[in-house]
């Protein structure tokens, strides 16, 4: 029965695990064990050692990120074996109390308490979101449920003298798992409590060998180490200077740093508002904070505390699992994004304070909304009670359950201390304590069951646990109706192919460069370089870690076929603690100017020939070894070539950050012989001093010594779009896409809308249609629904005399509109302002689309919505 | 602890010994890419060989 549960979550798994890489971290940790390449701290090298194991399996270097995306699956059954094997030790003890031997009916208990505990668990929406893809979360779900087995299994044998191994064991792979995720450590809490239950024994036992004990201790901390030494490999491999290595643990004190994550930052325990960074954000959270001798007082901590981190990043998630999750939007409080509903209409109604039954069909139809009608929740508090109420052995039980399910769900929020705004949903971290849920969730079974029993006056107790477990099985199963749909990746490659873009967008002479700032257009980029070896004639330089010495060194170094990047200033010069950032101090220009009129010779020798060329103020002013000098002395630099003259304008601008003075560097010595791009999705904030000089290309764009403001090259644009770019399977009918690869998606026909939009300017309406029919075919609107860069489209349509294709794109979009805006009104005036931003931007689409319909003259539907309109 | 075991854990602790050495090596540097940091035996051999250590030392103690 155990391997039957093994068999369901494996088989589960293998079918709906992503085909490539995956966003966030996992194109990183696939490079990490493909390569043995160094990711972030504090690294995971035993996870490493598994993971290369499995992609020796891999036939070609495109089947390496599934092989680790099995691995993840197959650990993930691995830990429902567990779960099964633990529910079912747990019940058999508890059901052991009361008679000798099992009959029948107590047999079939058993089992199927195991079997709905595990079922509930592998079909959950946290766990089964890690079981595939490649991420540390599988494989530390998988040893924290095996060390809790491990100890039960050692309370057992307690008192046998070969229970010692157990204990051995348990050490080892304490050990061991550091190297994987620190997470598994939080179940040896546990052990304590055995140990407290056992005391009178253990003491009894100790006091007559202590020599034993000692010996015991020494061989369990050995153990330890022996696990512990899997660090080695970050240590050997950083040694090598792969192309990736973050924070470069290269000797023993930098590996104490990565370990202990330095680069993170110390968060604080208390006060539970402390992030001068967040200041703003924790306002919108709160509201007004009252404010005593300039620090937040204890009430208004206590308050964000218990609403915002205990209720908003615990409840909600550990909610989502066994109740019902509304859908799979990032949120951040507002009414429409992410919150646990039950599926009950009243209920939710009075939740979340709007009318749920005129949702918008975007929301409706959102894969991620999942509703258990609580049934899971239930079945758990039932395994509560049930537990509770089984003698003292029950409590015992309950007590060390319980302590798991602290300490894995609670005592990591209290550890974290989370500030608002997370860039994602962090349910993920909260794994193990809903392990430990699904255990009671397995007990509610046997409660069932029992009251049946009851019932029928055990006439026919094998009837009664029958048809006990036969309802409590229909839970786990009404769970996986509901959450098959959003954790079904097969078919999905948009992270490979994204990332396969962003390299194909650069042109193909120079050895380009490109510049990216987040996760998602970085580590799929690394993924292509260094697993799939795509464009490894270019190099991608990431902005936030330029900002630290270790990556400016790696950048220096050749990687594959790219040359170092164009950086001549040596590692003192950019070392931790030095030239963070640079002032701009434009009130020098005019004595900068004074004394080149004054001193012509002296100047040219001590600013060089024109003082505010950027190769001189770099040389003569940012690296000067007098740290008065260390400035830009104006705010308005210019680059020569024979290209022209490229004026770069840092008006208003107080300062330059190290990482772009290296960008800055990298322009000078670039000489535009070697392409450098910025990525799309920077951010304004980011290199905003180039804005003016980009040309769109595609996803990336290319810095040019122009001075026009922005300019599109179609050609290059045209090319990319149609020829150089894969869309990642987002054409195969029923495709799960999430909100991240919705988001990518976006990007994608933004710039398509762009491009689009150029060529109908220039008149050539056949290319733009062709365009717009790769679009409809690449990404039809079923996968990714049309925002207001589809009216590009539109326009293409009309232009082509094709009314009928612009007709359904507008009013398409103003059917959308209008059923957000008219749904946004239902909410509680209380809670409306939350849902402002949506409420703006569905109110600007609808402004836009009724733009087009009137500049076509498209008379129905503009009469259709223009009442609506206005009145909104 | 019986030999057996003892047996097992130290053929563990070697092969975890032998698969360090056999990763280490030259690395990367400014100058030039050092494609040998990724040689079959410094990228698959070697973790091979410390993965069954570490499995190893499972069975090692399992068999105490």
């Amino acid at each position: 029965m155990a391997w039957l549960t093994f068999a369901i979550a494996a088989v589960v798994y293998g079918l709906t695990v992503e085909p490539t890489a995956s966003l966030w971290d996992c194109p990183e940790f696939i490079v990490c064990g493909y390569k043995l390449e160094v990711g972030h701290p504090p690294g995971a090298p035993f996870f490493m050692l598994v993971a290369n194991l499995f992609s020796q399996l891999a036939s070609n270097p495109s089947q390496v990120a599934l092989m680790v995306n099995l691995l993840s699956a197959l650990l993930s059954a691995g830990c429902i074996l567990f779960l099964f094997l633990t529910i079912t030790h747990l019940v058999r003890k508890l059901t052991l109390l009361f008679t000798h031997h099992f009959s029948l009916p107590q047999v079939i208990t058993i089992e199927a308490c195991g079997l709905v505990g595990a079922l509930a668990y592998t079909f959950s929406d946290t766990f089964w979101f890690s079981a595939v893809e490649a991420e540390v979360y599988a494989f530390s779900s998988f040893l924290t449920a095996m060390m809790f087995w491990l100890i039960l299994k050692w309370e057992d044998e307690a008192d046998s003298p070969r229970s010692d191994r157990w204990i051995i064991l348990i050490a080892y792979i304490t050990g061991l798992s550091i190297g994987v995720h620190l997470l598994c450590l939080l179940c040896l809490p546990a052990m304590v409590f055995v140990v407290w239950f056992r005391k009178p024994n253990l003491i009894k036992r100790l006091a007559r060998r202590r020599r034993r004990l000692v010996k015991l201790s020494l061989t369990c901390l050995l153990m330890f180490f022996v696990g512990f030494s899997s660090y080695g490999v970050i240590l050997i491999r950083a040694n090598a200077c792969p192309p990736m290595c973050e924070n470069e643990p290269k000797t023993v004190p930098t590996l104490g740093r990565y370990l202990s994550r330095e680069q993170y930052g110390q968060t604080p325990l208390y006060p539970r508002i402390y992030s001068m960074r967040h200041a703003e954000a924790y306002e919108d959270w709160l509201g007004d904070i009252e404010i005593r001798d300039g620090e937040p007082t204890k009430a208004e901590n206590l308050r964000f505390f218990l609403s915002y981190q205990v209720n908003f990043m615990y409840w909600r998630y550990f909610l989502w699992n066994f109740v019902g999750r509304q859908n799979n939007i990032l949120g951040y409080g507002e009414v429409e994004h992410g919150n646990w509903i039950t599926g009950i209409r009243w209920i939710d109604r009075q939740l979340l304070g709007c009318d749920t039954s005129k949702l918008p069909s975007d929301l409706k139809d959102n894969k991620g909304r999942n509703v258990f009608y609580g049934l899971p929740l239930l079945l758990g508090l039932l395994g509560i009670v049930w537990q509770w109420r089984r003698g003292r052995e029950g409590r015992r039980q309950l007590w060390i359950v319980s302590l798991l399910f602290v300490m894995t769900g609670l005592a990591i929020v209290v550890y974290l201390n989370q500030t608002p705004m997370q860039p994602r949903e962090r349910d993920y971290a909260y794994v193990g304590s809903f392990y430990a849920f699904a255990i009671w969730i397995g007990m509610g079974t046997a409660a069932v069951i029992e009251t049946l029993s009851r019932k029928l006056k055990a006439r026919q107790p094998v009837a009664a646990a029958a048809v006990g477990s036969t309802i409590c099985l229909l839970v786990p199963l009404q769970m996986v109706s509901q959450t098959w749909d959003d954790h079904d990746r097969s078919g999905r490659y948009t992270c490979r192919d994204f990332g396969r873009n962003y390299l194909m967008t650069l042109q193909d002479e120079g050895h380009p460069i490109i510049f990216t700032n987040g996760d998602n257009d970085t580590f799929p980029l690394w993924y292509n370089h260094e697993v799939e070896g795509v464009r490894r004639d270019t190099r991608d330089c990431n902005l936030e870690y330029l900002q630290t010495d270790w990556y400016i060194d790696q950048m220096k170094r050749p990687a594959y076929d790219s040359p170092s990047l164009p950086i001549s200033w040596r590692h003192e010069d950019y070392r931790e603690g030095k030239r963070e950032y640079v002032l701009i101090r434009p009130e020098l220009k005019g004595e900068v100017m004074a004394f080149v009129q004054q001193h012509p010779v002296e100047a040219k020798d001590l600013l060089g020939d024109n003082p505010f060329e950027l190769k001189n103020i770099i040389s003569h002013w940012v690296l000067s070894e007098q740290e008065e000098m260390q400035c830009i002395p104006t705010d308005s630099v210019t680059v020569t070539s024979d290209k022209g003259t490229m004026v770069i304008s840092l008006k208003g601008k107080p300062y330059l950050l190290k990482n772009e003075l290296m960008v800055l560097e990298m322009l000078s010595h670039a000489d535009w012989e070697r392409p450098l791009y910025t990525s799309v999705t920077l951010g304004s904030d980011n290199l905003s001093f180039l804005r003016n000089h980009l040309v769109v290309e595609g996803l990336a764009c290319r810095v040019s010594p122009d001075n026009d403001g922005q300019q599109v090259d179609v050609e290059r644009l045209y090319d990319n779009v149609m020829h150089r770019y894969r869309y990642g399977g987002l054409s195969t009918k029923g495709i799960y896409v999430d909100e991240d690869v919705k988001r990518m998606a976006n990007t994608h026909q933004l710039i398509m809308g762009v491009l689009i939009d150029t060529l109908l300017q220039q008149g050539d309406n056949q290319r733009a249609l062709s365009v717009c029919r790769k679009w409809q075919r690449e990404m039809p609107q079923e996968n990714v629904p049309y925002t207001e860069s589809a009216l590009a489209m539109a326009r293409c349509f009309y232009l082509n005399n094709l009314p009928q294709q612009g007709d359904d794109i507008v009013s398409g979009l103003l059917r959308r509109s209008s059923e957000w805006l008219s749904w946004i009104d239902t909410i509680t005036p209380s809670r409306r302002a939350g849902s402002g931003y949506s409420r703006r931007i569905w109110l600007q689409t609808m402004e836009q689309a009724l733009a087009v319909a009137a500049q076509f003259k498209r008379t129905t539907i503009y009469q259709q919505y223009i009442h609506e309109y206005e009145q909104s | 602890m019986n030999m057996n075991s003892r047996n097992i854990l130290i053929i563990a602790c070697i092969l975890i010994a032998v698969g360090y050495l056999l990763m280490y090596g030259p690395g990367s540097t400014e100058q030039a890419f050092n494609p040998d940091i990724f040689s079959p035996r410094r990228i698959v051999v070697a973790p091979m060989l410390c993965l069954a250590g570490y499995l190893l030392i499972v069975v090692g103690i399992l068999k105490r």
